[in-house]
């Protein structure tokens, strides 16, 4: 049964509803990662949210090499190939695959897997309701991310309403790239809004991430201005951001919003991603390859600066710790000294 | 590398980027295990270093020199032989004091806690009396008693004399044969003869057995009495005369364990005395004599005291006047007067609290020690240890207040600091636990110590409240009583104290395949893949079953043949354990036993019936799987799935795939979850409730794993969850299989709280992530979790927290991970004991992620 609701909303793919989950904000909680977002940010570790439709996994290391995808692709876009030293592997050809997913239904070892679902706002829900105990527990809830919730504002806006009449609490994750007018329905349904920084730099940002900063810079200004709870996450990513420059202009963009800040994250550059880019056939496209995930020392300058501009609830990478009551908004400054 | 940042001054003040544990910089994740090992003196470090391990891998002892001592099968024979023509209980106590009398006894370098059970620390006793086949097992072995002759000699002196021997004939050799085979179920708790107990220690460390004697013996005096009133009425008076057996057998053991512990005094005066050159040590030994002297004849007054009699009373009750597995006792409260006599009051023995922890780490490197004489079978399925040693904390008392005190985080503090596997721990987990020592509760998991495993206390209080109903001398456990419990093994919770404790297996322990049952009963009874005969009733092929519920009713069939089948077994050698292999000293510990002039193996107030089903999980998510594609939506019919089966899916890979892709338990999924649930429920325990056992109680379902999910894994053949045969069947109780929870650990616990009716204890296995718990969040979010845990009404849970890389990096350079211990089922194993094939299925549990593993070793708050 399709409900009236999802006649009139444009419905995301899923990718994912990831239950217990602790670093999408506090306590514990089932993130809704939403397939699609108009940024293309080169280091993005989850590469498989970034185009709104659906895609194919190919792993290779549970491929047997049996040739049934190949005989079952209406695109003929599989071939068969035998390595120099005998271990045969499937070559997609990505242009031609329209992700019609016979080759995953044809695939006898799991080799191939269909990323994005198309789920029922039932569906979703029940499965973002059915870890209520635990968000009551530990003042948790439930994240949308994505790709970008608010690439999806009228499903954003449906599903977070649909969550606040049980009384659970609701992080967005997001560039917030878009016109205020999107976000503003949104004020009152979303409890924490987690707004990523890329760069200061506009320049560099609209080039390598392919939309401008202004309109991101802008809307954090808002989101404070009406009083919501902002959460900032800085993702500190090698040679791209992580210069003595590049801080000061985070520190000085941040310094003014001390008062009114929830925390920040700064979530240091990792390579777990790239495997997706593997199992994507985008290898080609992923620019980090074997770069060193370990802290640098700019991250431990960049808390020490932030933390000297008075922002409190400076949290690096990893865990965020427990919410508040449940249900109710949480404290705008979760560390007072 | 974890490295951690300088400190900065800001406004004033020098703050520091603290790890949540300092030791943990600057280690390589695939080390840390190695690095946290910190024995807390460097006594303790000593004597770990030099620890006699009895642990065994693939059933191979792995330190050399450890092998079966031939002192107790000797002195147990003579004994036997001499006390001919006396009542059979007396005969024991009498075989009893031979042993105490006449073994060798040892005193090890360093040890304050003394005591051994056999003539040589490598060396284990063997048990002739309870097994010709266990101890048939060691002549066959590299570990056999010597001279060999001698112990061949004894042990075909002892056959018809033997536990097995009696109780085989009163089986159909059909059914003896069955279960021989271990592949339906466990062998029968009579073919090796070991016992499951909770001794009362109360009585040792509060009375002293010189009171215990005195009580007996005025029993005794009254009940001549009694026997020679006038007039005579033989209808009444002579039920005096097995009381004044069992009351006079009490005496002969308490005198005898008294004698025995005081041999261990003059030794160590001796050694004082005579050869000690270093001052210090010689003191030691001085008040280790006059301690042994004084106890376990009197009542304790300091903590060295409780110690040393408690761990006398283990070695008799566990190891010398029968083989019992287990170390049951509650022992935060056993020994917390003591601690507050020697610590808090300092009357006696003055102590502070880290001589207390060098205490408990001294005790489990004893535990360590100490060797138990398993059958190869059974060394097997215990891989990377020596026993199943399990002790039991926290929880509430009597009154409902919280069961913490300072003694339970010393033992928490004692295991956590000398990481070794044994024993085990259960922590009752309740709301009223003060937080000091939940913090040390999880300060033990996340080192991954894969102990304490936690039990819900208002489940288990519940549970004695419940069992006391069907008392057959109505005296169960009271209300207040049922606060008394701890594990009696693993899994199951018994009561402890004073009186009504569980004192033989025939209650519980052993298990049921349910896996091997369903493939059985898709052939009519016929075990075609690993035995090759008629495992059961002829119930009818697969093909014959039009529904599910026919289905379900043949397996109903087979699963009932098998546990009546069972229990009969358990119950048969519990009558003959009455009659011949009575354990006075046990007895005269007791109250109840005391106070009725009964013996212990005879003596039941309160019911404790319960059976493993092992590889439950395999057949539930089989049952699942054909009611969806066979039953429900018709894809394949149950000819086509057979012949897959026989064929182990080979040519029938495209059927294997939906079959593997059903809905599969621990997905919070409801189609599963509601079949597996009537399972549980309706089959499993409610077939086994039927069954009432020798305490006039229900049997219920203890859903476990031991290692037995490898052993019998390889026995059961290919199955309809899309299992290949031969491959390890699900590794705990209500765990999911391997690899198919993909929801994480939410709906795990999810889906587990479903199953509340007939279950006696259903096991738990989670994986967490390290970087989670080295967070400083980390303790908030796991006691977030268990709080819910707790509302949701599960029994039990257990963690593994190691990280894959390490158990890779382990395997690569064993020699390097000596330290690393993993969860296995209900006790932690050493992980490089443990034979491949079982460290594969510990790697394969899914690691549950407490979100993207995005950053492994900082998680900082500035200006805390």
């Amino acid at each position: 049964m399709v409900s009236n609701e999802q006649q009139t909303i444009k419905m995301p793919l899923i990718t994912e509803i990831q239950r217990f989950c602790l670093q999408d904000g506090p306590g514990i909680r089932t993130t809704v990662f939403m397939k699609g977002c108009p940024l293309h940010c080169p280091w993005c570790h989850n590469p498989e949210t970034q185009n709104r439709k659906r895609e194919i996994y190919y792993y290779p290391n549970l491929c047997t090499g049996c040739g049934r995808c190949v005989e079952v692709c209406p695109q003929e876009a599989c071939t068969l190939e035998i390595g120099s030293d005998g271990t045969p592997s499937i070559k997609i050809d990505r242009d031609q695959c329209i992700a019609c997913t016979s080759c995953v239904d044809a695939c006898m070892s799991g080799a191939r897997e269909a990323v994005g679902q198309m789920l029922t706002m039932d569906e979703i829900l029940r499965e973002c309701l059915s870890d209520q105990p635990f968000y009551k527990r530990s003042g948790g809830g439930v994240t949308l991310s994505g790709g970008d919730p608010l690439y999806f504002p009228d499903f954003s806006l449906a599903l977070s309403r649909r969550l606040k009449e049980k009384g659970i609490h609701v992080a967005m994750e997001t560039s917030c790239f878009p016109n205020f007018k999107v976000i503003r329905p949104l004020l009152d349904t979303i409890d924490l809004f987690i707004v990523d920084i890329k760069s200061m730099d506009p320049v560099k940002h609209r080039q390598a991430i392919g939309w401008p900063l202004e309109p991101i810079l802008e809307n954090i200004g808002l989101l404070i201005e009406n009083d919501a709870n902002v959460r900032i996450h800085l993702p500190i990513i090698p040679d791209f951001n992580d210069s003595a420059d590049d801080c000061r202009a985070y520190v000085n963009f941040l310094a003014p919003y001390a008062e009114m800040l929830t925390g920040v994250d700064i979530l240091p550059f990792h390579a777990y991603g790239e495997g997706k880019y593997n199992f994507l056939g985008r290898t080609e496209t992923y620019a980090y390859k074997g770069v060193e995930d370990k802290p640098g020392e700019q991250i431990r300058i960049l808390a020490r600066e932030l933390s000297k501009a008075g922002i409190v609830g400076i949290n690096v990478g990893g865990v965020v710790g427990m919410g508040t009551e449940k249900g109710e908004r949480p404290q705008r400054r979760e560390v007072v000294n | 590398m974890a490295t951690m940042a300088p400190a900065v001054e800001y406004k004033g003040k020098v703050i520091d980027f603290p790890f949540e544990n300092p030791e943990e910089e600057k280690i390589p994740d695939d080390e840390l295990h190695e690095h946290l090992a910190k024995p807390s003196t460097e006594r303790t470090k000593r004597l770990k270093a030099r620890c006699r391990w009895k642990h065994a891998s693939a059933g191979e002892f792995v330190e050399h020199g450890v092998r079966a001592g031939i002192e107790r099968m000797r002195l147990v024979t003579e004994a036997h032989k001499a006390s001919r023509g006396k009542p059979e209980v007396t005969r024991r106590a009498l075989i009893l004091e031979r042993c105490l009398n006449k073994g060798t006894i040892c005193l090890q370098t360093d040890e304050k806690i003394i005591g051994y059970h056999a003539e040589d620390p490598n060396y284990f006793p063997l048990y002739p009396e309870l097994s010709y086949m266990n101890v048939k097992d060691y002549l066959m072995s590299d570990y056999s008693p010597q001279p060999e002759a001698e112990a061949e000699a004894i042990n075909d002196y002892w056959k018809p004399y033997s536990l097995q021997a009696k109780c085989e004939q009163y089986f159909d050799p059909i059914d003896l044969t069955r279960m021989y085979q271990v592949s339906t179920m466990e062998a029968p708790t009579f073919a090796h003869g070991y016992n499951s107990i909770i001794p009362p220690y109360e009585t040792v460390l509060e009375d002293g057995l010189l009171k215990r004697i005195k009580m007996a013996e005025e029993h005794i005096k009254e009940a001549k009495a009694e026997l020679a009133k006038e007039p005579w009425d033989g209808s009444k008076q002579l039920s005096w005369i097995p009381k004044i057996d069992n009351w006079q057998a009490m005496v002969i053991a308490d005198k005898a364990v008294i004698a025995w512990a005081r041999r261990y005094a003059r030794l160590c005066k001796i050694v004082a005395e005579n050869f000690e050159s270093d001052p210090d040590r010689k003191k030691e030994l001085m008040e280790m004599a006059e301690i042994s002297n004084r106890v376990p004849a009197e009542p304790c007054k300091g903590l060295k005291d409780a110690f040393q009699a408690k761990w006398y009373t283990f070695l008799v009750c566990h190891g010398i006047e029968r083989y019992a597995s287990g170390f049951a006792h509650k022992e935060d409260k056993v020994l917390y007067p003591y601690y507050k006599a020697s610590v808090i009051d300092k009357t006696f023995q003055p102590m502070t609290h880290a001589d207390v922890v060098e205490y408990v780490e001294m005790e489990r490197l004893k535990i360590s020690e100490h060797g138990a004489g398993k059958s190869r079978g059974y060394r097997e399925i215990f891989p990377g240890s020596n026993d199943l040693f399990i002790l039991t904390l926290g929880g509430t008392n009597r009154d409902g207040s919280d069961g913490c005190n300072d003694m339970t985080d010393a033992i928490l503090e004692g295991a956590r600091n000398i990481r070794t596997t044994e024993p085990s721990i259960v922590f009752r987990y309740s709301k009223k636990n003060r937080p000091q020592t939940l913090r040390k509760v999880f300060n033990c998991v996340r080192d991954g110590l894969g102990y304490p495993s936690i039990k819900n206390d208002d489940v288990g209080i519940e549970q004695m409240k419940y069992y006391s109903k069907f008392s057959m001398n109505n005296n169960g456990a009271t209300d207040e009583e049922a606060h008394d419990w701890c594990n009696v093994l693993c899994m199951s919770p018994g009561l402890c104290g004073r009186r009504k404790s569980q004192k033989t297996r025939s209650e519980g322990g052993s298990a049921i395949f349910p896996a091997k049952i369903l493939e059985i009963t898709l052939n009519n009874g016929y075990d075609w893949a690993y035995s090759d005969m008629q495992l059961g009733p002829e119930t009818g092929n697969a093909e014959d079953f039009k529904t599910y519920d026919d289905l379900l009713e043949a397996f109903r069939k087979q699963y009932s043949y098998v546990m009546s089948l069972v229990v009969r077994a358990k119950d048969v050698g519990r009558h003959i354990e009455t009659q011949y292999l009575q354990i006075p000293f046990v007895s005269s510990i007791d109250d109840g036993c005391m106070e009725l002039g009964e013996e212990a193996t005879h003596l039941s107030e309160q019911p404790n019936g319960w059976h493993n089903p092992i590889t439950t999980i395999v057949a539930a998510n089989s049952l699942v799987a054909m009611k969806k594609l066979i039953y429900d939506e018709k894809k394949y019919t149950m000819k086509q799935l057979m012949d897959a089966l026989k064929a182990n899916w080979e040519g029938h890979e495209e059927m294997r795939k939906d079959f593997k892709n059903a809905p599969k338990w621990g997905n919070d999924d409801d189609y599963a979850d509601t079949i597996i649930q009537s399972f549980y429920e309706d089959i499993l325990g409610g077939e086994m409730a039927k069954v009432t056992n020798y305490s006039g109680g229900p049997v219920l379902p203890v859903g476990q794993a031991v290692a037995l999910y490898m052993e019998v894994g390889s026995r059961t053949g290919p199955t309809p969850d899309g299992r290949y045969g031969g491959e390890a069947a699900d590794d705990g109780g209500i765990s999911p299989y391997f690899g198919t929870d993909t929801k994480g650990p939410t709906a795990v616990l999810k889906s587990v709280s479903k199953v509340q009716k007939n279950q006696k204890a259903n096991l738990l296995n989670q994986r967490l992530a390290v970087p989670m718990m080295r967070s400083v969040h980390g303790f908030d979010i796991w006691h977030a979790y268990m709080d819910t845990w707790h509302d949701l009404n599960v029994d039990h849970v257990q963690f593994n927290c190691v990280s894959t890389d390490e158990m890779r990096a382990a395997q690569r350079e064993p020699e390097k991970h000596r330290d690393l211990i993993v969860r296995i089922a209900g006790f932690s194993a050493r992980f490089v004991d443990i034979p491949t094939y079982g460290q594969n299925t510990i790697i394969a549990r899914n690691e549950q992620n407490f979100g993207p593993q995005d950053f492994e070793f900082m998680n900082l708050e500035l200006g805390q």
